[in-house]
């Protein structure tokens, strides 16, 4: 009797999870391993994200001002939702508050000391008011005064980059805060001044008619800006690159390449222990022995991709981590996976027939998969490797997985985006199939 | 149906890249049905490469092999099923229990529901492995481990069975056992070709023996007729003449 195609598929399919369900070192591996790694290193990197600036900054602001200069950058920095601002008034001091953001409670801090608000605008006022005195040369110069200043401080682990955008910022809307008192102060002089210029140069007469007819000024809002720079990527279809985001897809990756060692740990069972001619001569189509095979190790990779997801939705928001958002992407996500599952799967097979021992496979599938991880942006993202490194990575095919779900998650790429990708590792997976099978022949003879 | 030529090879002849002389140079057999060939030979001699040939494993770079009137070379997979081999390794999954192996070998071979479960009850029975069923081949003894071979070799009533040492480095209670097993078996009508070393399992089982050497065959026949021709007493004796005293390592 010969077998039909289905049931060796079948035969081989139940024969394989049931020498999975015996190896327990194995399944820890696919299954425990990249669970532990992606919560791990997920929480490391979202602090390590936190201090670069790729989430949201804490700011603390001690108000012992209490007055509007406080209210408007309370509003400005919340605005933007780029902070989380904490605002406290007189609990606490300066130095307290430097010691706080040095611990890193908070990742800056802003002190604004008692009366600068009102001192800033009796400064714009002051100043508008000594212009006018200046151009009509009938008021003395007031004796300059130390500039007025507020404080700020940063946690030492925030990086360089955040510090200088975050100083910029402060100085920006402490610029535009006095702008506006000077435009409000310029708005309230200015009618008198004119009067007083009127009267002078034309004669009291023309004062008094305009005294009648008073100049009325509507400045507009100086928050109206004239110009403003805009952030050109569309928000809806370009996600920052948070540390779920990197390293749920990332790790899942990784883990997914782990099916090398059992796959190929059975191949060279069945070479090391003469199963492989027994395999060889039944009867039917030999096809049935490697689709049965590759359909329980995807069924292995497939699960992987579920746990490592459900991990990214469920378990990592718990621990304070922001949830993994697929969108839309989560059929194209699974297509991933797929060709990851057989691009290792053709690793593993390869990997079976070319090597000498199992001990060997281990090393060097383990070695391979470290090596691949870190070229391919598993570990550190491509785009911060230098230039040289970045060449390289191109040869991982961890780096194909992760470069697809990178289009998908954070430049908002559909199926037809990673087309390329998705070619690649199917490419990879046919070629180590066909050697492998060339090279099983010649193994029999 | 016994006496009919059941399987012929002829001139075949295999060559393994890289080496100089043949392992297998113009091998002709006849194996009648219900024969039990005793295939000896020192290391080295061509043993397997035979079997492998002769099960289809192989290709040979020449000759031609007819089994049951089938062109085996040409339509391997239309005698595959009527093919069986005890390969010279485990050839067990050893994590498995000697169930999970059986029935896995049994699929494989198209065998499934009630036959599936009957051909596992009667081979575990057959070797003595009734009650090891549910247990993994590792921890199995040797002797056990080789009964279990033989039972997933015969799962599927294989009329040839190719057998590679397969009573190597076990006691003497299951090598009687596997003799006693191999004996009903081709009573019953099974063909086989066999290797070994032990002469005497040969001179017990065989019907007829093949000594080769350096990948020719040196002399076939049957036992009593080789020694009587010779003039030798036993088997170790005639095989020592033909095949030399010099170590084969």
């Amino acid at each position: 009797m010969i077998p039909s195609l289905l049931v060796q598929t079948w035969a081989v399919f139940v024969k394989e999870l049931q020498l999975l369900r015996r190896d327990r070192g194995g399944l820890a591996v696919l299954f425990i391993m990249p669970v532990v790694l992606v919560l791990i290193v997920c929480l490391v990197q979202d602090n390590i994200l936190k201090v670069s600036g790729a989430t949201t900054v804490k700011l603390l602001l001690v108000d012992h001002d209490q007055g509007a200069l406080g209210q408007t950058l309370l509003h400005q920095l919340e605005e933007g939702g780029s902070f989380s601002v904490t605002r406290v008034e007189n609990e606490i001091d300066s130095p307290k508050a430097q010691h706080d953001v040095g611990d890193g409670i908070w990742q800056v801090g802003v002190y604004l000391p008692v009366g600068v608000s009102e001192e800033l605008s009796r400064r714009a006022f002051a100043q508008i008011k000594q212009g006018f005195s200046e151009l009509s040369k009938q008021e003395k110069l007031s004796t300059p005064s130390p500039t007025l200043t507020i404080e700020y401080f940063f946690d030492p682990a925030v990086q360089g980059g955040l510090q200088a955008g975050i100083r910029g910022l402060l100085h920006q809307l402490v610029a535009s805060e006095a702008l506006k008192l000077k435009m409000d102060a310029f708005q309230t002089l200015l009618p008198a001044q004119l009067e007083r210029h009127i009267s002078a140069e034309l004669g009291p007469m023309f004062a008094q008619v305009l005294a009648q007819k008073p100049l009325k000024l509507n400045l507009p809002d100086s928050n109206e800006p004239l110009l403003q720079a805009v952030l050109a990527n569309n928000e809806d279809k370009f996600t920052m690159p948070t540390s779920v985001q990197h390293n749920v897809p990332a790790w899942t990756l990784f883990g997914i390449f782990f099916i090398i060692l059992p796959l190929s740990g059975v191949l060279l069972q069945e070479r090391s222990h003469g199963v492989l001619p027994r395999l060889l001569l039944a009867p039917g189509q030999r096809a049935g022995l490697l689709i049965g095979r590759l359909l329980a190790y995807l069924m292995l990779c497939m699960m992987q991709f579920a746990i490592m997801t459900a991990v990214g939705f469920y378990v990592l928001p718990r621990l304070g981590t922001d949830i993994l958002q697929i969108g839309g992407h989560g059929g194209a996500l699974f297509v991933v996976a797929l060709c990851a599952g057989l691009t290792a799967c053709g690793f593993g097979l390869l990997l079976g027939v070319i090597a000498q021992s199992e001990q060997q496979a281990i090393m060097t599938a383990a070695v391979a998969i470290v090596i691949s991880a870190a070229l391919g942006g598993i570990m550190v993202p491509v785009y911060m490797m230098p230039a040289a490194m970045q060449t390289i990575s191109v040869i991982s095919p961890l780096g194909w997985g992760l470069d697809a779900c990178q289009v998908l998650f954070l430049r908002g790429g559909t199926l037809s985006d990673i087309v390329p990708q998705l070619s690649t590792m199917l490419g990879c997976f046919t070629i180590c199939l066909l050697i492998s099978w060339r090279k099983l022949r010649h193994l029999n003879g | 149906m016994n006496g009919q030529v059941f399987l012929r090879a002829q001139g075949l002849r295999k060559n393994y890249p890289g080496m100089t002389k043949p392992a297998v140079a113009e091998l002709n057999i006849d194996l009648k049905r219900g024969e039990l060939l005793g295939l000896l030979g020192p290391n080295g001699a061509g043993k397997t490469t035979t079997i492998s040939m002769l099960s289809t494993l192989i290709s040979p770079d020449s000759g031609t092999l007819n089994i049951a009137n089938i062109d085996a070379l040409q339509f391997p997979q239309r005698m595959r099923s009527m093919l069986g081999v005890v390969p010279q390794g485990l050839a067990l999954y050893p994590t498995l229990t000697l169930e999970e192996n059986l029935r896995f070998f049994g699929r494989l071979y198209g065998l499934s529901g009630s036959i599936l479960r009957q051909r596992i009850d009667e081979c575990s029975e057959f070797v003595a492995l009734a009650d090891m069923l549910k247990k993994t081949i590792n921890t199995f003894s040797g002797g056990m481990k080789r009964r279990a071979n033989l039972a997933a070799g015969i799962v599927h009533q294989p009329e040839l069975l190719f057998l590679d040492e397969p009573t190597v480095g076990i006691d003497p209670q299951s090598r009687h056992q596997i003799l006693a097993n191999l004996r009903e078996l081709n009573q019953q009508g099974m063909t086989m070709v066999y290797t070994t070393h032990y002469m005497d399992e040969v001179q017990q089982l065989c019907s007829r023996v093949m000594i080769v050497d350096g990948g020719t065959v040196l002399t076939q026949g049957g036992v009593t007729a080789l020694l009587k021709q010779h003039k030798c007493d036993h088997l170790e004796e005639l095989f020592l003449r033909l095949t030399g005293k010099q170590l084969r390592d």
